[in-house]
């Protein structure tokens, strides 16, 4: 439809002026008035044509570019949503959001512009056959201009985009200076370094006013050449068209017909010079968004999984009953595929954990406990070894189906901008006021949310910027308890809370949820010690496992981490 | 929550006058600027002129007569020699026509290079204009924006603000005085015709207003809807891992939809207003050249216009009609960035933090001794988060403040150096009431370790001595001893000389919590303020963490919200705190006596 559009409008422009010039020619030689009359209002009627032709050409791109632009957007969303971890580790959050804001909208902005990519070319070489069944030779004008032209344009581009280049990189070094001292303003004011971080400022100011000065004086130049160009060949055809009026070979119509073309000719030129760039930036962009689109999405071969070396007894975790365990690990080992380092994340990790366990792990920053509990959710995929939930392949469970089988709480509490009730039924159909009370309350966030006004309708805002720590995490506790899933990962839940309400979270774990399945993963010995097991991790191995007064006996490391942490008062 | 920016400038007026007022600074380039655009429109314009007489006076009167050597060549020849050539008057008008565009193409050159050096400047100016008074402005009206609303300001409202600077203002005006030049050598020409032209382009101006309005209206509802595209997915990009883990994928991503739907309708429609514009304009002015041709056409017949005339008339039409389709592009770019400027005022405008302290310390003889006397204060004018608060520190004292989370101990401290101001209540330093002390002095007599360790791109060093500016390699070292991280400082690749950024990985949580606090002693004040809150870092590095702690403490005035029970039996008076007040005070012995919260947390 658009392309139709185009041509259309291509070819109306065309003739336009060749019933102008009829009009022009037919006042020379003195044709009746009514045969003037038909041109203008040929010419009239073709310009009311081009007026809906427009409208429908800029419908139609607008539609175009916008949708394209959306499928899109809609697509890379959803592709991002389904990626693995390993998948956003190998991009990385920045480029991701860029590529779904900022490449998107560069994108869509060219799109805009992108049938200029087709009308240009088209007028040109439209303008020049009119022109050269006008008059062989006069075309031959336009031959010379053009190139002449063209080149100059192009080396102008091509010279301002280093310029430009270096000017993107000072906007960086800017955005950078501002982002850092606007978040640290607490930090340079409590220093008094007003005056100092001003000049910081400034000279990174004008380093980025410097570049983008030399950038757009060059690409500047482009006007003033272009019109130039523009008029010399008016001057060049006014002559050479005289000569030929004279003689009788040229009408004068014809001339300001050939004008007409020149002016069309050397504009479009113009415009295309002025959408190059953009356009060229876009498709860069065009292709970010595909890579991420297209990223293959490596399913998992169980068959790949299997394990194949025996179990080390000594460092196996099981407890004597005969049970099908709940979850089951089998010689895990993991690193990171991103990782260039040789040694694995998780190195020969086996065990069990039965039901209604509530499993404590500590250790080490760095150990791996984060990793772990994600390997044993199925977000990970594992170097070798395997888990196993309730006898099945972790894998071998629907996406879904595997997802409701966790109640989590990430290490760093996620929460949206939404009421807060929106934030705790998240994921799952609305269980009713008096599960959400039970929830809140043994996460021990139920005060909070009656001293607000609008109680569960009251805003979250920005991520939970206006809770505190301690009060994010109980709201992801509470959360991660409504989903009544049979196994809940509590990842460092409690290192914002003080002692007291850490002692209470952890008493209703112990008490009001001891059908589930709970792992604990803490720094604090304090939240942990009441668990039935603990497992204490160093550098990807285990170190040790029992409960906290058997590992204070026999695990050297657990004693070093409770010494240190008896002077810890945590308020 | 999306802050609804509008895109219609409330006030165009006042802002146009203060960026006039702006550009003041530049007035002598500006004027050369305006001259030479006012030469460069009317060399344009009188170059064409010459179209005329060469058509009306050379080129039809001699239509049909044979013999006339038509080569530009032979016609210099012969007027060199001093020989008549019928066509050497038009050879002449020419050269005349040459000159007029090439002055015109130079004027021009001339005035764009001005117009880019002046838009440069102006908004280097507005920027650091702008960063100076955010930099001195209360710190809550930095922490009360969202930090993407303040970066949008210096980011996008800049740079459309020197979009328009650049290039709208100046087709703006450049348009508008050729326009105007043109018509006016129309009249001079023939006055019926140029009417006629006038006539065509005013019959075009209700029209162009009314799609004006309904293209800047959907440019800015789509524009509203891309910051609310753009807010979502960079909430839930955040939390990728955690909606897959959650099954929440269709959800979110309905969500997005939705918007992702409303911004397409959005866009298109607001794309189909502003092409809309551009094609209706461009197939109007076709319209209105055929209107002026017929018109002068029936003025030739009729004998009241010759042929060149009408071909003048129709050539300055096309140059006419050009910057006018051009013009009203524009529009929408110029009201849109107007509504930038606007933002960037209004943020500039807020108050800058008074100061009507005149005192300043001597910090070698500064004593640290703070009193706190009945303090009342609130984030939000609604809530009050201290009430009353009464505290005395002596030179030299320790004291522990301990309380749940929300109780206020943060904000206490925040009073201290008047980052915040209190509602009600005294403040005393060394006697001296805080009021009186010039708030820069102050800060420099009370240095805060938080756990939001704040680095900045700079070396090491840069960061050290944000403590003092003008801090000797020496005296870095000797802190740096002082608290134990000269060990890891001098193990990094370039040692001191490190490249460190905020958002960096090369060093880790622990290390940048070292050189904060390296920083801290690098300052060396008489109070310390410390929030011993400790994030989950390695036990070793944990360790070395709280050794320089202790080691900063030694010898000031010290205020510590703490973790560790050792502070605590170490403080020379304990303060408890809840809900905003001050519920026990006293030593760690008298504490435990007395039964409460104190003893409840020691023996948790």
């Amino acid at each position: 439809m658009l392309l139709l559009f185009v041509c259309l409008g291509a070819y109306l422009q065309i003739l336009i002026p060749q019933y102008m010039a009829a009009v022009l020619d037919g006042v020379l030689s003195e044709k009746p008035l009514d045969y003037i009359a038909r041109a203008c209002g040929v010419t009239g009627l073709l310009s009311l044509v081009l007026v809906v032709q427009g409208i429908g050409e800029g419908y139609f791109v607008s539609r175009w570019s916008a949708g394209v632009t959306k499928n899109l957007t809609d697509q890379l969303f959803r592709r991002i949503l389904s990626f693995e971890s390993t998948d956003m580790d190998h991009f990385g959050q920045a480029t991701t959001l860029t590529r779904l804001t900022t490449d998107a909208s560069n994108l869509r902005r060219a799109l805009q512009m992108i049938h200029s990519l087709l009308m240009c070319p088209l007028l040109v070489v439209f303008s020049w056959i009119s022109a050269f069944r006008i008059s062989k030779d006069l075309s031959k004008v336009f031959l010379m201009v053009i190139p002449v032209l063209a080149v100059i344009l192009v080396f102008i581009i091509a010279r301002s985009r280093i310029y430009y280049r270096k000017m993107l990189i000072h906007y960086d070094e800017m955005n950078q200076c501002l982002s850092e001292n606007i978040r640290g303003m607490r930090t340079v004011k409590s220093y008094a370094r007003e005056d100092e971080q001003e000049t910081l400022f400034n000279n990174i100011a004008e380093n980025l006013m410097h570049s983008s000065l030399s950038a757009e004086r060059l690409a500047v130049l482009n006007n003033p050449f272009s019109k130039m160009a523009i008029n010399m060949s008016v001057l060049a055809l006014t002559w050479l068209g005289g000569r030929r009026i004279i003689e009788g070979v040229l009408s004068v119509g014809d001339l300001f017909c050939l004008i007409s073309y020149a002016n069309q000719i050397l504009y479009q030129i113009l415009i295309i010079s002025m959408i190059l760039v953009p356009l060229i930036t876009s498709r860069i962009c065009l292709d970010r968004i595909i890579e991420m689109v297209e990223w293959k999405d490596k399913p998992v071969d169980i068959r790949d999984l299997q394990e194949d070396k025996p179990i080390e007894k000594d460092h196996a975790f099981n407890n004597s009953s005969d049970a099908i365990p709940e979850i089951s690990i089998k010689n895990l080992c993991f690193s990171y595929p991103s990782d260039g380092t040789l040694s694995d994340l998780l190195k020969d990790i086996n065990g069990d954990i039965y039901a209604g366990e509530l499993i404590g792990i500590t250790g080490t920053g760095g150990a791996g406990k984060t990793t772990l509990v994600k390997l044993i959710m199925g977000l990970y995929k594992p170097t070798s070894g395997a888990v196993y939930i309730r006898g099945k392949h972790v894998f071998s469970y629907k996406s879904d189906n595997r997802m409701k089988l966790f109640g989590y709480v990430p290490q760093k509490p996620q929460l949206f901008t939404g009421t807060i009730k929106e934030n705790l039924v998240f994921g799952i159909p609305d269980p009713g006021r008096e599960e959400l009370d039970k929830a809140s309350e043994n996460a021990c966030i139920d005060e909070y949310i009656k001293n607000q006004s609008d109680g569960y309708e009251s805003l979250i805002t920005e991520g939970g910027k206006n809770l505190s720590g301690g009060q994010r995490q109980r709201m992801c506790l509470a959360r991660a308890l409504l989903r009544d899933a049979p196994i809940l990962i509590l990842d460092n839940m409690t290192s914002a809370l003080d002692r007291i309400t850490e002692e209470k979270v952890v008493r209703k774990l112990k008490e009001e949820y001891a059908d589930k399945t709970r792992i604990v993963i803490s720094d604090r010995i304090s939240t942990i010690k009441n668990s039935d097991r603990i497992i204490v991790m160093n550098r990807g191995r285990i170190e040790g496992i029992g409960t906290h007064e058997e590992l204070l006996q026999s695990c050297n490391l657990y004693k070093v981490i409770a010494e240190t942490q008896k002077g810890q008062i945590d308020d | 929550m999306i802050e609804k920016k509008s895109n219609r400038p409330q006030n165009i007026k006042s802002t146009g006058m203060r960026l006039l007022r702006m550009s003041m600074k530049y007035k002598f380039r500006l004027f050369a600027a305006c001259v030479c655009m006012a030469i460069s429109s009317a060399a344009t314009v009188r170059g064409t002129y010459y179209l005329k007489p060469m058509v009306d006076d050379y080129f039809v009167p001699l239509i049909g007569q044979s013999g006339i050597d038509t080569g530009l060549l032979t016609t210099i020849g012969a007027f060199l020699r001093g020989e008549e050539s019928p066509l050497w008057g038009a050879v002449k008008l020419m050269l005349l026509m040459a000159i007029a565009y090439t002055i015109s193409m130079i004027a021009a050159l001339i005035e764009e290079q001005l117009m880019v050096s002046i838009g440069n400047k102006m908004l280097l100016d507005l920027r650091k204009e702008l960063y100076s008074r955010i930099l001195r402005q209360p710190l809550s009206a930095v922490e009360s924006k969202p930090a993407g609303a303040l970066m949008s300001s210096f980011t996008n409202d800049m740079d459309g603000l020197g979009n328009m600077l650049r290039r709208s203002l100046p087709y703006m005006v450049n348009g508008t005085v050729t326009c105007v030049a043109i018509f006016i050598t129309m009249l001079r020409v023939h006055v019926w015709l140029a009417l006629v032209t006038l006539f065509t382009v005013l019959m075009i101006i209700p029209i162009l207003n009314w799609l004006a309005k309904k293209s800047m209206k959907h440019t800015a509802k789509s524009q509203v809807s891309l910051m609310e595209l753009n807010s979502i997915a960079g909430e839930y990009l955040q939390s990728q891992e955690f909606i897959r883990i959650s099954g929440m994928e269709n959800q979110v991503y309905e969500k997005y939809a939705d918007s992702n739907k409303k911004l397409f309708e959005n866009t298109f429609s607001a794309g189909v207003f502003s092409n809309g514009i551009f094609s209706v304009t461009n197939g109007i002015n076709q319209l209105g050249y055929a209107i002026v041709l017929m018109a002068g056409a029936t003025m030739a017949l009729m004998g009241a216009a010759q042929i060149g005339t009408v071909a003048l008339i129709a050539q300055y039409y096309s140059q006419f009609y050009k910057p006018l389709t051009d013009m009203t592009k524009q529009i929408s770019n110029i009201l849109s960035a107007l509504a930038g400027a606007e933002r960037i005022f209004n943020v500039m405008d807020v108050p800058l933090e008074e100061d009507d302290g005149k005192r300043i310390l001597d910090l070698a003889s500064a004593k640290g001794q703070i009193v706190m006397e009945n303090i009342t204060f609130g984030y939000n004018h609604d809530k009050e988060v201290l009430k009353g608060v009464n505290l005395d520190i002596h030179s030299g004292e320790k004291v522990a403040v301990l309380g749940t989370t929300g109780a206020g101990k943060t904000t206490l401290i925040s009073l201290l150096n008047r980052l915040y101001e209190i509602w009600d209540g005294t403040l005393k330093f060394d006697g001296i009431p805080m009021k009186d002390i010039n708030k820069k002095s102050l800060r420099r007599a009370i240095v805060t370790v938080s756990q939001d360790t704040h680095l900045f791109t700079g070396t090491v060093a840069d960061n050290l001595r944000f403590g003092k500016s003008d801090a000797t390699d020496d005296e870095l070292w000797e802190a740096a001893r002082l608290v134990g991280a000269d060990f890891f400082i001098s193990h990094l690749p370039k040692g001191m000389e490190t490249m460190v950024c905020e958002g960096s990985d090369n060093l880790s949580q622990g290390e940048r919590q070292l050189l904060s606090i390296t920083r801290a002693a690098v300052a060396n004040a008489p109070v310390l303020i410390l929030d011993e809150a400790t994030s989950s870092i390695d036990t070793y590095t944990e360790k070395k963490i709280n050794e320089a702690l202790d080691m900063l403490m030694k010898g000031r005035t010290v205020l510590v919200i703490a973790h560790r029970l050792t502070t605590v039996q170490n403080a020379d008076k304990i303060v408890v705190m809840d809900k905003g007040r001050i519920v026990e005070m006293g030593s760690s012995a008298e504490l435990i006596q007395k039964k409460g919260y104190y003893y409840r947390l020691i023996n948790a």
